[in-house]
């Protein structure tokens, strides 16, 4: 496969490489692209990809009924064969992914590598953050336990909040299957279809207008995805080792009527805004941030000049209000927010 | 030389099959009920039976089986019962499964077992808000299930050699372009 013939050019070919036209990938990209800050998206993606085939695989024993689903899990977890492992790489999957998306945003962020003409890269980007965030809060849902059974909870109460806007995470909108289920299709079918959508929109608008850097040296493409391809096993490995070391538990049955447990951490912000403001938080936080992130590069006017424009110093305040909220979600008492 | 094949083939086939289906013509089983409380009772038809046959019903889940009476068809191939949910059985998603001589599970209906009701009014401490929201504070649970995980030696083998091949021909690659 590897075989080298030559193509009459004088240019050496491989078997592979003429078929899968890998000569596609030999274009310039700048050449501080093989640093890592410039990996975080591809290993984003990489963790993505993990995601979606551990969930495969753990769909085919995951039951969406609110009477076999808590089983189910236990059942993953204890008969599946790899069950264990593969749902424990599936979480840490999740927490790398959640990780690398926000240090990827926060890196293209403080460049301003959104400004003309990557708007609409930005924009995909940002999409998919937001698309990321409800995977995580859906997929918190479907464990049943009690935190699962509370994260229910706040989607009907969120959904009931805006009315006719949140009718669809509510009970109200069909009879014919249950909340859980519909979640279920959410976090299997929706959401993923949704996101990689984004990300061949993103990925598609990144060759076309290239790297936004000032580095005049230039790589070639195929040594970054190389390198890249190289960085991320190396994650896979690190993921699939805290698999064993300190693999994902389930929790009890749920008891309804009561709130005891705390999200999922990359939510622990929200839960924080929610001590503060009530359900309100709940919804009025994710707003603020991904509209914020949304509005940057039709906010930002300040052109090419060096000099950082407000829109980032707002960026900067926004995280810090953040990563408070995180804190105090972290180390604040758990509260009840909504009459479950 | 290959309708010759397809023919011996088929023939195969049927004779393979023909021992199963001789055996156990379509069996079902019905209710007019498709959930029960734990310690309550469901009627439930069997039909299409051989004659005379005995099966035992049990109830399949994700994690336990209970085996629960035994059902004779009549001369038509077919019994009617109450039957009864023990009380033990924990609440989930299950497979009430009628299962032959030979072991085979020959007919099945869905069923969701759904949690005891309490056995006396007093059981439930209902007094007033307050005390019922500290009845249901003291049931519910934030910390995690106890778990006994046990892997065999060649799960532990091929997790071992998925991180070893993913953790060294990452560094491969990334030592190559460095």
């Amino acid at each position: 496969m590897t075989e080298r013939r030559d193509d009459g050019t004088g240019e050496s070919v491989t078997v592979a490489g003429e078929r899968l036209g890998l000569h596609g990938l030999d274009y310039e990209i700048p050449a501080e692209a093989k640093r890592l800050t410039y990996m975080l998206g591809g290993l984003t993606a990489f963790f993505i990809l993990l995601l979606i085939v551990t969930g495969v695989y753990l769909a085919q024993f995951y039951d969406p009924s609110p009477a076999g689903a808590h089983d189910s899990v236990l059942y993953i977890i204890t008969r599946a064969p790899f069950g264990d492992w593969v749902r424990s790489v599936h979480y840490w999957s999740a927490a790398a992914a959640a990780l690398t998306i926000v240090a990827h945003l926060v890196w293209v962020f403080w460049r301003r590598a959104y400004r003309r003409p990557r708007e609409v890269t930005w924009w995909a980007g940002v999409g998919m953050a937001a698309v990321l965030f409800l995977l995580i809060v859906t997929g918190t849902a479907l464990r049943y336990d009690q935190e699962g059974f509370e994260a229910l909870a706040h989607f009907v109460a969120g959904g009931e909040l805006v009315g006719v806007f949140g009718r669809f995470f509510t009970d109200d909108f069909t009879r014919s299957t249950s909340l859980l289920s519909r979640i279920s299709s959410m976090h299997t079918a929706l959401l993923p279809l949704g996101l990689l959508a984004l990300m061949g929109l993103h990925f598609w608008l990144i060759r076309q207008l290239g790297i936004a850097s000032s580095d005049e040296r230039r790589s070639v493409f195929r040594q970054h995805a190389v390198r890249l391809t190289g960085v991320a096993l190396i994650s896979g490995a690190g993921v699939g080792a805290l698999a064993v070391l300190a693999p994902e538990g389930l929790g009890y049955p749920a008891v309804a009527g009561v709130e005891i447990t705390k999200p999922f951490w990359p939510v622990l912000w929200v839960y924080g805004l929610e001590n503060l403001l009530g359900v309100w938080g709940m919804v009025l936080g994710p707003l603020i941030v991904f509209g914020f992130l949304a509005a940057t590069p039709l906010l930002d006017r300040a052109g090419e000049r060096k000099a950082r424009s407000w829109v980032g110093w707002a960026g900067v305040t926004l995280g810090l209000v953040v990563l408070g909220l995180w804190f105090y979600g972290v180390f604040g008492q758990a509260q009840q927010h909504i009459g479950m | 030389m290959l309708r010759r094949s397809a023919s011996f083939g088929g023939l195969l086939v049927i004779l393979a099959t023909a021992p199963v289906l001789a055996t156990h013509p379509e069996a079902t089983l019905k209710s007019v009920r498709t959930s029960a409380a734990a310690g309550s009772a469901i009627p439930l038809q069997g039909e299409k039976f051989e004659a005379g046959q005995k099966v035992k019903l049990a109830l399949r889940g994700a994690l336990a089986e209970y085996a629960l009476v035994e059902a004779t068809a009549d001369g038509g191939g077919l019994f009617s019962m109450q039957l009864e949910i023990p009380r033990d059985v924990r609440p989930g998603q299950y497979l009430l499964v009628a299962i032959a001589d030979d072991g085979d599970a020959v007919a099945k209906l869905d069923l969701t077992v759904e949690p005891a009701a309490p056995m006396v009014a007093g059981d439930h401490e209902m007094v007033g808000e307050a005390g019922a929201s500290h009845d249901m504070e003291s049931m519910a649970r934030a910390d995690d299930l106890p778990i006994e995980r046990s892997r065999a030696g060649l799960e532990w083998g091929v997790i071992g050699l998925i991180i070893g091949l993913a953790g060294g021909l990452g560094i491969a690659m990334v030592r190559r372009t460095a």
